[in-house]
């Protein structure tokens, strides 16, 4: 009996030890959000997509909340989500639309599961997209993906 | 030999929790909810097959949508499983600050380590339509008159009992009635194109639903945009 708690010891001291060393030389697990651009559904894009475009070009719109939006929203972000006032809520990205000529739209919410990022890009695509003449995408895995590359 | 069958005694054992299924009829519902309806029930039947489940937790993702798990004879949701039972999940989805279609989904974390994602679609028709709900002139281009048409997609006709502009110096409408609670249109002609700016034509009606009572027309200058848009693939 004496020898078998060793030898749990011996084997969960011997592990433990090679899972320290391998964090140290090769780092921590890689949580990043996986995404492939290529199987996404339409209108739906990866951070690493959106990374490539011109930051300026960019208008970024939380679907979150209204709390966590004025916590952690994105700099410069204007809150639209389907928890508030719709018409009320517009009237601030329209006029952030007046203010600042953005060709691309991206939405995000607090993940992909969320449902909010897809119905505000919905929205804002049937009704002023194609006269504003600005493209609208909902990114894959919402504020998860923003935090991860921060 | 003796260790050899523990050893598959265990595998097997182990295996066990993830042989345990939960079957639904359908993973994605669509319902079209009534212009005043604000409240939506989703239904997602299932049955328990290969071996017992348990239900850890129901996920949702916005305040609007309540998962309801069936209640065991404590009068507390049921959550143990056994094969061969049936049950019914289901979504209240809260709609009244919802026009057109939206999709919320409620996700399961079983004992087994598996997740079942379950969508609910809801459709609410839109009453009044603008087409378009948004007016655009280039900064600088022709100040040449535009047209929208309101329409009313309902069973019952829905008057416009007021409009107010907020910017009629650059953005003066005409509100023509082309069928009493029923057909509308407003034309727009701005006084210059010279400056960017932004007009809001705000129209009040008499729909007894709180969603159709306030639509927005938006009238908008400013400067031409590339047009080029950005790829993605």
């Amino acid at each position: 009996m004496r020898r078998l708690a060793v030898t749990i010891f011996c084997v969960s001291l011997l592990s433990s030890l090679a899972a320290f060393i391998t964090f140290q030389v090769i780092g921590g697990p890689d949580r990043s959000v996986a995404c492939n651009q290529a199987a996404l559904p339409e209108y739906f894009v990866c951070l690493s997509t959106v990374r490539k475009w011109d930051e300026s070009d960019i208008l970024w719109v939380d679907a979150r909340p209204r709390k966590q939006w004025e916590k952690d929203g994105i700099e410069g972000s204007v809150l639209m989500n389907d928890q508030e006032d719709w018409i009320d809520l517009e009237v601030g990205f329209m006029s952030k639309m007046i203010e600042q000529l953005k060709p691309v739209v991206v939405v995000y919410c607090n993940q992909s599961g969320c449902g909010s990022s897809k119905y505000v890009a919905n929205q804002l695509r049937k009704k002023h997209a194609e006269a504003l003449g600005f493209q609208v995408f909902v990114l894959e895995g919402g504020v998860n993906a923003l935090r991860e590359q921060k | 030999m003796k260790k050899f069958s523990c050893f598959f005694v265990v595998l097997f054992a182990a295996w066990l929790p993830l042989s345990a299924e939960i079957v639904f009829e359908k993973k994605t519902i669509e319902v079209v909810v009534k212009p005043g309806q604000n409240l939506a029930m989703g239904l997602f039947p299932f049955k328990i097959v290969d071996e017992d489940e348990t239900i850890i937790k129901a996920d949702v993702f916005c305040t609007c949508l309540e998962p309801q798990i069936p209640l065991g004879p404590d009068r507390t949701p049921k959550l143990h499983w056994k094969v061969g039972e049936k049950g019914v999940i289901k979504g209240r989805f809260e709609t009244k600050q919802f026009l057109g279609t939206v999709e919320k989904a409620i996700e399961l974390t079983l004992a087994s380590g598996k997740k079942v994602t379950l969508n609910f679609r809801v459709i609410i028709p839109e009453l009044i339509k603008l087409e378009p709900a948004t007016l655009k002139w280039d900064r600088g281009g022709a100040a040449d008159e535009r047209v929208v048409k309101i329409t009313v997609d309902h069973n019952k006709p829905i008057k416009i009992i007021s409009d107010v502009g907020n910017n009629d110096k650059v953005f003066p409408y005409e509100l023509k009635t082309i069928k009493e609670g029923w057909e509308y249109e407003i034309r727009i002609k701005p006084t210059s194109t010279e400056n960017s700016g932004m007009g809001m034509i705000s129209l009040r009606t008499d729909s007894l639903f709180p969603r159709f009572k306030r639509k927005i027309l938006y009238s908008v200058i400013r400067p031409k945009t590339s047009g080029a848009p950005v790829k993605i693939k």
